[in-house]
């Protein structure tokens, strides 16, 4: 790993520290959208267990439970999963949105960090962002489907005639493995095009993709390091916070209260993580000398 | 029980094929009163087949005994070829698979892989040649014209009474691709269904032998059977039961495995290089304790030396890179045999083999008499009861199948349903619950993850509520909506219906029926009717409805509170009453006045008047949402509880739609509950077997909570793709 990779994710970190706000605000609209779409849902639990005796046997997963939900309500399950479904292409288009202002306010720290301002980023941006989403998608959707088919049709081909599960296990999960770094690299080089779109302030996506792909070029194992170095980082606390959550899952109201309170601090270092891979790429962008 | 080696029958049988039987032709007398009062098989096989693992085909020659014991002359015999299953896609098998859609053709064998069942010849023991006298039948209709898994053979004369017919059929199989968990895959072969195997004959019906279909198992008279294999000699066999003679050739490098097991209906085998061979032992006084035996004689109300469990020997042939799972292997059988051996009664044969599947065989998770295969995987987590709910399960099929042999074609709840309900007593007795088994391309996550631990039961009856409105589970296996109904009805809901019969009946009585009917039938073909007929009996109560209402029809069971509620109740009342001889009429007014001087004379401590306590009227309305109804001496328990904390029971025999309760008392009602004892499993809705006057409570807050937190994470993982 470069020193300049770690110090760019130091950099990162300290920024996003620094502008967490930014986060907070990405967060107040991703909870208030997700009540929103959980509405419904939320209806029916009040409308089912408000009155039962239910209420107070349920557990946490509770497979009796959902078998009854599931036969009472299947005839609407189709349409709250199309319902949901609709919401999170809502909820990409919205980022799209977001993102504006997500990265035009990281990007550069040195503007005043408002409300306005980072919504007039939102505006300003969102039209570029939105042609860059839809290359990218795209791009994403046909490059890694094309690279996942080729890893699964090797993988088959050298398992064709394997005798016990470990080399399809193996393989399998190389191929899992190898599908998810492509994915990574396809996500950092749209990474860098939106930074230089910001960067720049020039709105042309085009130009931004060429910049970006000229700067992986010369930088790319150095930059792919940060990317991974900053994917790491999330396992890491995830992996933490998956072992407290089992301390949470205690009874009692302190304990369901922490867990509350718990997950939604999951749900801010998501977005945290997110403002640390735009801050230290941009960082490190800077600091390759682009 | 009696062990086989005691039965008077087996000896008659093994004697009348030993010297030949009487000279009569190659249809034979035998004494029929005798035979239908002994224990005997009417059936018995001795086969050779001999394994061309190369080319993928088997070579055999099977001579058949069949003695008629019924009353009726028998003029032809049907017999199963089940691997014509696999020849051609105009199969009834292949046909059933097709209505699947579009992709159901991705399993369809490839070029190479299809198998066959052709009998060459077919002759009677004094030679005469029947091999014209076969001809392919439907016997489920003509949609299966084209099918060839059912060949009826015309006899020259009818078998009368008594009298014994000896076949001598030559067949030779092509070994399909591995399908319905017969076939081969590479060097590694599990032989199933793959021998000419007769249909049973019922009496005034004639051969029940029906094609095979994608959605059914099988059915078959119990029968002795020899069996010589002749395969290279690198095979590691595992085989119905006892091997009692291995013949080896140095000249061609060739073995000849011979085995024998009475009374059993089906015999197969298993043949892997790789496999490695453990044999351990069950020692019936070692695994139980006398503790164990006092308790299980006193729950079924018998003699303790009846529930004595005999040593059994257990083989395991396992692929060796599942080697370090093989004594979770033993003591998961260990507990199958001890706990099904309590419970229904001693395993009779001598020995059991369990088969670890050769990876890729697709031949896991399935019963054959003595000898069962599970299956497991390499990272096989120790939080899930996987591979021991696959053991405990399929070896308990040799007691709901085996033993008790019900026609799995018509009835396949009888043994699916019966033994997912053993499977699932087993194991709590056993282990206790278990996690759900959660695996991500091959690697277990229930480390990482906190899952929450369930017993069968529960799993059982959410899938069992979802179905109960599709099919009756009580369907021919083939004529059930969708292989989905198929086996969420017979095994899930036909597990609900029993746990539901259990709670209803208590355990003690349910351990008798089910012990009752295992012994009564054990070596029979038992019907559905014979098990209501030993529920009724041993019960001691009419459970017909029970049946009729929960398996026999599509019916969703549904009990619950439709309505409460509580006012205060009423001093006076408007209208016009008789006081003193005349007419005094009550209005809003005057009685609002009363009350009122009323208070006024009570909060002065007025002398000689004291308010009347205040009295609330309650009113619960039941009601039967679902179709199904209670019947016989069944009803609905419901239990009102007060704000004082008294508590009123009550019945309700559930017939009609809905019925009102009306409880007049110094306290409101706090909380009604239908079923407070939990008895009716069944039910597909247990949020409404209950009314509080609380509102929300943490639970509730919990559940939304992590609804939320779901979405939030959906999006925020749709958004990083972006």
């Amino acid at each position: 790993m470069s020193v300049k990779a770690q110090k760019a994710f130091f950099d990162g970190l300290a920024v996003s520290v620094s502008r967490i706000k930014i986060t907070f605000f990405v967060w107040i609209v991703n909870f208030l959208f997700s009540v929103l779409v959980a509405a419904p849902l939320l209806f029916i639990i009040q409308t089912e267990l408000a009155r039962s005796d239910m209420a107070n046997l349920l557990k946490p997963f509770d497979l009796m439970w959902l078998g009854e939900m599931i036969f009472k309500y299947q005839a609407v399950l189709g349409p709250m999963l199309s319902f949901i479904l609709a919401a999170a292409v809502l909820y990409l288009i919205l980022s799209v949105f977001l993102n504006g202002g997500f990265v035009g306010k990281l990007v550069d720290p040195e503007r005043k960090l408002s409300l306005q301002s980072f919504f007039h980023d939102c505006g300003r941006f969102f039209w570029s962002f939105l042609r860059l989403f839809l290359v990218s998608f795209i791009f994403t959707a046909v490059a890694v489907g094309l690279v996942w088919r080729l890893l699964g049709a090797a993988s088959e081909a050298l398992t064709a005639d394997a005798v016990t599960e470990w080399p399809v296990l193996i393989l399998s999960n190389i191929h899992l493995i190898l599908g998810l770094l492509f994915l990574s690299i396809v996500r950092m080089y749209f990474d860098y095009a939106r930074i230089i779109i910001v960067r720049d302030n020039d709105r042309r996506v085009l130009r931004a993709l060429r910049a970006a792909w000229s700067f992986l070029k010369a930088n790319f194992f150095r930059a792919w390091g940060l990317y991974l170095l900053i994917f790491l980082f999330f396992v890491l606390v995830t992996a933490v916070a998956v072992a407290l959550a089992q301390v949470f899952s205690s009874p009692g109201l302190v304990w369901v209260s922490l867990g509350l309170i718990a997950a939604q601090i999951f749900v801010i270092f998501r977005i945290f993580v997110k403002s640390v891979f735009i801050t230290a790429q941009a960082h490190f962008l800077q600091g390759r000398g682009y | 029980m009696k062990r086989l080696a005691l039965m008077p029958g087996f000896w008659l049988i093994i004697l009348l094929i030993g010297t030949g039987g009487l000279p009569l032709s190659s249809q034979e007398m035998a004494e029929p009163e005798d035979v239908v009062k002994s224990e005997m098989p009417s059936l018995s096989y001795e086969i050779e087949v001999e394994l061309d693992d190369q080319e993928k085909m088997l070579y055999g020659r099977e001579k058949l005994t069949w003695i008629n014991i019924y009353q009726e002359p028998v003029p032809d015999i049907y017999f199963h070829l089940y691997w014509n299953a696999f020849r051609n896609e105009k199969s009834v098998f292949f046909k059933e698979m097709l209505m699947g859609g579009v992709f159901a053709r991705r399993d369809f064998p490839d070029e190479g892989e299809w198998g066959w069942i052709d009998i060459t010849e077919i002759k009677t023991a004094d030679g005469t040649d029947l091999t014209g006298a076969m001809e392919f039948v439907a016997p489920d209709g003509p949609e299966g014209r084209h099918d060839m898994t059912v060949m009826k053979l015309t006899l020259p004369r009818p078998i009368v009474p008594g009298e014994l017919v000896r076949l001598d059929i030559k067949f030779k199989n092509k070994i399909p691709r591995t399908v319905a968990r017969s076939g081969y895959y590479r060097d590694s072969f599990f032989m199933a269904q793959w021998y000419p195997k007769p249909g049973v004959f019922e009496p005034g019906r004639g051969w029940n032998c029906h094609a095979y279909h994608l959605n059914s198992e099988f059915y078959a008279d119990f029968a002795d059977y020899t069996v010589n294999i002749r395969l290279p000699e690198k095979y590691v066999v595992g085989a119905t039961g006892k091997e009692i003679e291995v013949h080896k050739e140095t000249a061609t490098g060739m073995v000849t495995r011979t085995f024998f097991q009475a009374m059993v209906h089906d015999f197969a085998w298993a043949a892997d290089p790789r496999f490695i061979k453990l044999e351990r032992w069950f020692k019936g006084d070692e695994e139980v304790t006398a503790e164990e035996y006092e308790q299980t004689a006193a729950l079924l109300g018998l003699p303790v030396s009846e529930v004595k469990l005999p040593d059994v020997k257990m083989i395991l042939l396992l692929e060796p890179e599942h080697k370090r799972q093989a004594e979770r292997h033993f003591k998961a059988l260990r507990a199958a045999l001890k706990y099904y051996g309590l419970l229904y009664g001693p395993y009779p044969y001598e020995k059991v083999t369990m088969v670890d599947p050769p990876f890729r065989s697709g031949s896991g998770g399935m019963e054959y008499p003595t000898l069962f295969a599970a299956g497991t995987s390499v990272l096989a987590s120790d939080d899930v009861l996987s591979p021991e709910g696959v053991i405990v399960h399929e070896f308990g099929h040799n007691y709901w199948y085996g033993l008790v042999a019900s026609n799995e074609f018509e009835e396949a709840w009888l043994d699916e349903g019966f033994n997912t309900y053993s499977t699932g007593k087993v194991l709590a007795k056993a282990y206790g619950s278990g996690e759900l088994p959660i695996y991500f391309r091959g690697i277990p996550l229930n480390g990482l993850l906190n899952l929450p631990e369930y017993y069968d039961y529960e799993l059982d009856r959410a899938v069992a509520i979802n179905v109960a409105e599709l099919d009756p589970i009580t369907a021919y296996s083939w004529k059930f909506s969708s292989p989905l109904s198929y086996s969420a009805n017979v095994y899930m809901r036909a597990t609900t219906l029993l746990n539901t019969l259990e709670l209803f009946l208590g355990e003690p009585t349910m351990a008798k029926v089910m012990r009752t009917y295992q012994s009564k039938f054990r070596y029979k073909h038992p019907k559905t009717r014979d098990f209501i007929a030993v529920a009724n009996e041993v019960s001691g109560r009419d459970l017909t409805w029970f049946f009729n209402e929960l398996l026999m029809a599509s019916r969703n069971f549904d009990y619950g509170v439709w309505d409460v509620s509580c006012t205060e109740k009423a001093r006076y009342h408007l209208g016009v009453h008789d006081v003193d001889g005349r007419k005094e009429e009550m209005t809003q007014e005057k009685i609002r006045e009363i009350l009122k001087r009323e208070d006024k004379a009570a909060e002065a401590g007025q002398a000689g008047f004291e308010l009347p306590k205040k009295e609330y009227v309650t009113k619960v309305v039941l009601r039967r949402f679902g179709e199904a109804a209670m019947n016989g001496d069944a009803s609905v328990e419901f239990r009102v509880r007060f704000e004082d904390g008294s508590e009123e029971y009550g019945l309700w025999d559930g017939r009609d739609r809905w019925a009102r309760f009306e409880y007049v008392r110094d306290a409101r009602v706090s909380q009604v509950m239908v079923d407070p004892r939990g008895i009716w499993l069944i039910d597909s809705n247990f949020t409404n077997n209950s009314w509080q006057k609380s509102r929300i409570n943490r639970n509730m807050a919990g559940l939304m909570s992590r609804i939320v937190f779901f979405l939030q994470n959906l999006f925020l993982t749709a958004a990083a793709l972006i």
